[in-house]
């Protein structure tokens, strides 16, 4: 009995602390969502004003019509989908090579790769640049999806994750006869679903939100993603970009933004199951 | 099958070789680039002046540079500790069998996805101290309204609260999917012999957990070392520097005074930094380790 | 058969050849413009494009620390814009790196002259003698008021020049406390003032600018004539910043660490603001306010007001066509650049400016327009007036304006940074 009423009092709580997690993320983002809907002048109203007195989809309309956001959607999706794909795909096989194979120079080459996780990104940005005008592929997809195949955080994640993964379960396909391609293939990815879901999801979000290199690596119009599209429009902080600041349409775009984020994390979220144990029966 | 393992001594190559290319061409080599720009005073468009280390000796004998990096150091030591523990509970929470957890997940992962300059204007709305809406709620409770973004001692606390909620989200997907890999059978056996909740976190959880939580300290470290982002948007390094970070001077050295090799060798002493660190955790980790 | 197959290639080749002629010339502009008066210069491309068919012109606009950078990347690579907008003080710096056409020959020839713009403007596009901008507009710090405050407290608000003693008597009956008290009045309680004089930049590098055109004011310029070291005595800058000072901890009649004097403007928190045209589409936009503007206070013997002026300039790196065509856009929008005026910018092409002188709320800035300052034209601007966080400016203004430090201790380390940033 008092056994049953503690379980039911740690459930109350899961969910209390289960909603607290929700408003407390949510409730910045909702405002962006409230603003979007407001007209210009009632957006920094004060005292705060959580429902719009005149709803308006102007925002919306202005950001739809005077720009080719629809081409920077496209753009974003097939650049992020792209490299997320690439980066699976190579990251797994070298993260593979670097937890279950020996060979010369493993932990030297690991170490330097890793070691190239504390350089900051943005002092490779000029020298990407003049790489990538020699080549003639500035403007084009390519120059967003390339860079970020050459990620180290994928191969570091997966490397850990694979190294953790029981090794009776590898020897038994190797007893079998397995390659080392079948082994990575229907036995180490099925089993590390969850973390290669996860290194997907990283990918995928650090080239939707990424903006120095898109920012210089693309001109034209045709070929530019979100963030820079919008910020054609947005200038962050009023007072020193000398225009006046525009909320309404920022916040209409940012939210518009969001939703195939959002969508390609809710797609990727339900690989975190567990069925480990299920799968690797199988070999 | 020994024979076998032998003549394939090349197998390991194979699977390295694509990401290899990919990696020294886009990642390494520009980083090396940015290396041989450290020793050189260069404005991007005119030619490159070799100065050997002398960007490095003006680098610690410049007061900014060591204001900036003491500033890091303290909003590490303010978010650090939250990203981790905080991204371990949320992750523990939503990896329940509870109604709703995808949606929590969802949402707390959601500012991940948020452009940063709209993320800035959403924490000015918030931080305001004239139309801020958190000092319009503090005041309910009786608070007299903080500047906190224009105070130098509230600036990077806030700035911190702000990072919490921004990149919380990142740690939680790790942590899930580290949590995810452990066998339930191993939790129900340890049930079974009769250990308390607490028992079966402590013993079993988090010690199979470590890879992961090496892998979330270390990246936490590193990008919190290198944050940007939401200092740029939202105190801009000020006020009088007081939230000046590293990266942010090393942005505003490269692309707004225009002095490309001083900016990367600011690039090249975070990597120093960092190297450090890194070396440090992981004996601190090992011993950690070792103990349980 | 044969014969048709020819005629039918024939065809194809001819309607290519058309098609290949038809195709306009694309020109690549770059500008820093990111609110609404984007969407004014987007329109005035529009009508180009629609009135010149062989000619495409294509805006982007993004904030000037970022395109900057963009531009000098794309530079590197040969690769930079065919008309690049920027602002009077930039163009010494990026003409020294060699990146901008002298275009004075262009301006010759399309009949322009000194007399025909506003003298700052015209002044604001040379570098070394040689002059490398078309000049499009000035912009220049004003006062801002709201009608309503000014009402409620039985103030006429001013239309010409006022002395800095007018400026803060009424300031400071515009500033109430919780029991509607003045500053000054017995029982003031200056921690619970609940409506503000002024709204003044402080945090951002607005502070210094505010100080420097009461330096100008007092007849001294900011840098020595050589323009490579500090300029100005130590006794009239201080001057100039305890003016300022006391507005926000003598007088309260300013908000200390304001992050967004615009906002505080707009939801009536303060009734004036010291700003630029550029936020008149915002003063449009929020509803219930009624405003108008008046020049900044004449606090010293002479007239002066920091401002500044876009310009137009025509990148290197480019064929002869294109250039041809981009400066005849450039012509072409200068003439037209009465329409820009709806941005708040005031045109520099004078009869342009005429237009503005009948839109509503241009008083202030149109009284302004010959005592325009602008900051000393120097190659090292983007490190001497820099608006980042480690700006000397910048802090020295936070120094003073919002921690209320000693003025003389802050100014001396200024202008040494200053002085060693222009030695380097």
């Amino acid at each position: 009995m008092k056994n049953r009423g503690k379980k039911r009092l740690i459930r109350l709580l899961l969910y209390f602390f289960l909603i607290l997690c929700i408003i407390t993320s949510f409730f910045p983002i909702l405002w962006m969502t409230v603003s979007a809907f407001k007209p210009e002048g009632e957006i920094l109203s004060y005292p705060p004003q959580w429902v719009p007195l005149h709803p308006t989809w102007s925002n919306f309309s202005y950001v739809l019509s005077k720009f080719n956001f629809a081409r920077w959607t496209f753009n974003s999706i097939v650049s992020a989908v792209v490299a997320m794909i690439i980066v699976i795909f190579i990251d797994s096989l070298a993260a593979f090579a670097f937890a279950r194979m020996k060979f010369r120079g493993n932990r030297v080459l690991y170490s330097i790769i890793i070691s190239m996780l504390m350089v900051p990104i943005q002092v490779t940005i000029v020298p990407l640049y003049l790489m990538f005008a020699n080549m003639n592929l500035l403007n084009t997809l390519i120059a967003l999806i390339l860079p970020t195949t050459g990620n180290v955080t994928g191969v570091f994640i997966l490397t850990s994750f694979f190294k953790s993964v029981p090794q009776d379960l590898l020897d038994a396909a190797i007893v079998d006869g397995a390659g080392s391609f079948r082994i990575w293939w229907s036995i180490m990815l099925p089993l590390a679903r969850p973390s290669i879901s996860a290194v997907a999801i990283i990918t995928f979000m650090s080239n939707w939100t990424s903006f120095l290199w898109p920012l210089v690596s693309v001109s034209s119009d045709a070929s530019r993603t979100l963030p820079v599209g919008i910020a054609q429009f947005f200038g962050g902080q009023s007072g020193v970009s000398g225009s006046a600041p525009q909320y309404g349409p920022a916040m209409a775009a940012a939210l518009m933004a969001t939703i195939p984020a959002i969508a390609i994390f809710l797609f990727l979220q339900r690989y975190f199951v567990k069925g480990i144990m299920m799968t690797g029966i199988k070999g | 099958m020994k024979g076998k393992k032998k003549s394939y001594k090349w197998v390991p190559y194979l699977f390295l070789i694509p990401y290899l290319i990919a990696f020294f061409a886009f990642r390494f080599g520009p980083s090396i680039a940015g290396f041989f720009v450290s020793l050189t005073r260069w404005n991007i468009v005119g030619q490159a002046k070799f100065v050997g280390f002398g960007n490095f000796v003006e680098l610690f004998k410049d007061p900014n540079f060591i204001k900036s990096l003491v500033n890091t150091l303290y909003f590490m030591l303010l978010t650090v500790p939250s990203l981790v523990i905080g991204g371990l509970l949320i992750a523990m929470l939503v990896d329940q069998p509870l109604k709703g957890r995808t949606v929590a997940r969802t949402f707390v992962f959601m500012p991940y996805v948020i452009m940063s300059t709209v993320v800035g204007v959403i924490w000015l709305w918030i931080f305001d101290a004239h139309f801020g809406i958190l000092n319009y709620y503090l005041g309910f409770l009786g608070i007299k309204p903080i500047a906190w973004l224009s105070s130098i001692n509230w600036a990077m606390p806030a700035v911190a609260i702000a990072t919490v909620w921004w990149t919380i989200g990142f740690n939680m997907i790790l942590f899930l999917a580290g949590l995810q890999d452990i066998p339930n059978e191993l939790k129900e056996a340890a049930r079974i012999d009769g250990a308390s909740s607490w028992q079966v976190f402590w013993n079993v959880t988090l010690p199979l957990l470590t890879p992961t939580t090496i892998v979330v300290i270390m990246l936490t470290l590193i990008n919190t070392f290198q944050v940007f982002a939401q200092v740029y948007v939202m105190t801009g390094g000020g006020p009088s520097m007081a939230t000046l970070t590293v990266v942010q001077y090393m942005y505003v050295q490269s692309f707004q005074y225009y002095r490309l090799g001083y900016g990367s060798a600011i690039a090249y002493v975070i990597f120093m930094f960092l190297v450090i660190f890194i070396l440090i955790e992981k004996k601190f980790l090992k011993r950690f380790g070792d103990e349980s | 058969m044969k014969f048709r197959t020819v005629l039918l290639v024939a065809v194809a080749v001819l309607i290519f050849g058309a098609l290949s002629m038809a195709q306009p010339l694309q020109l690549a502009f770059w500008g820093g413009w990111t609110g609404p008066d984007g969407n004014v210069m987007r329109q005035l491309v529009a009508e180009y494009n629609s009135t010149h068919p062989n000619v495409h012109v294509t805006l982007t606009t993004m904030q000037w620390t970022p395109l900057f950078t963009k531009f000098l990347v794309s530079s590197r690579g040969g690769q930079s814009p065919n008309i690049l907008a920027m602002h009077g003080p930039d163009v010494p710096e990026f003409a020294s790196y060699g990146l901008l056409t002298p275009i004075s020959n262009v301006l010759q020839a399309a009949g322009f002259s000194a007399k025909d713009f506003a003298p700052a403007a015209w002044n604001g596009t040379f570098y070394k003698g040689k002059q490398y901008a078309f000049p499009l507009d000035l912009h220049m710090n004003s006062i801002y008021y709201n009608k309503k405050l000014f009402e409620k407290a039985g103030i006429t608000p001013p239309t010409g020049w006022i002395s800095g003693k007018e400026f803060l008597n009424m300031a400071i009956k515009l500033t109430l406390d919780k029991n509607g008290k003045h500053p000054g009045e017995a029982g003031f309680d200056p921690n619970n003032i609940v409506q503000y004089g002024i709204a003044l930049y402080s945090l951002n590098w607005h502070g210094f600018l505010e100080w420097y055109e009461l330096l100008r004011q007092e007849g001294y310029n900011f840098l020595n004539p050589s323009m490579n070291k500090i300029g100005y005595p130590l006794q009239a800058g201080e001057k100039a910043w305890k003016w300022l000072q006391d507005l926000f901890f003598k007088y309260h009649v300013a908000p200390v660490g304001a992050n967004s004097p615009l906002q505080d403007f707009l939801i009536g928190k303060t009734a004036m603001l010291e700003d630029g045209p550029w936020e008149i589409p915002a003063m449009k936009a929020q509803k219930g306010l009624e405003w108008g503007t008046f020049p900044v206070p004449q606090v010293f013997a002479h007239k002066a007001v920091w401002g500044s002026g876009h310009v137009l300039t025509i990148p290197v790196h480019q064929d002869k066509a294109h250039m041809k065509a981009a400066e005849d856009f450039v012509i072409w929008l200068v003439k037209h650049s009465d329409k820009w005026a709806l941005s708040g910018n005031i045109p520099a092409y004078n009869s342009a400016r005429k237009y503005a002188s009948s839109l509503i709320g241009r008083n202030g800035f149109l009284k302004e327009a010959e005592y325009v300052a602008m900051l000393p034209r120097i190659p090292k601007e983007s490190q001497v007036f820099s608006s980042a966080s480690v700006s000397p400016i910048v802090v020295a203004g936070q120094n003073i304006l919002v921690r209320n430090q000693n003025i003389m201790s802050v100014m001396k380390w200024m202008n040494q940074q200053i002085n060693m940033i222009l030695a380097q």
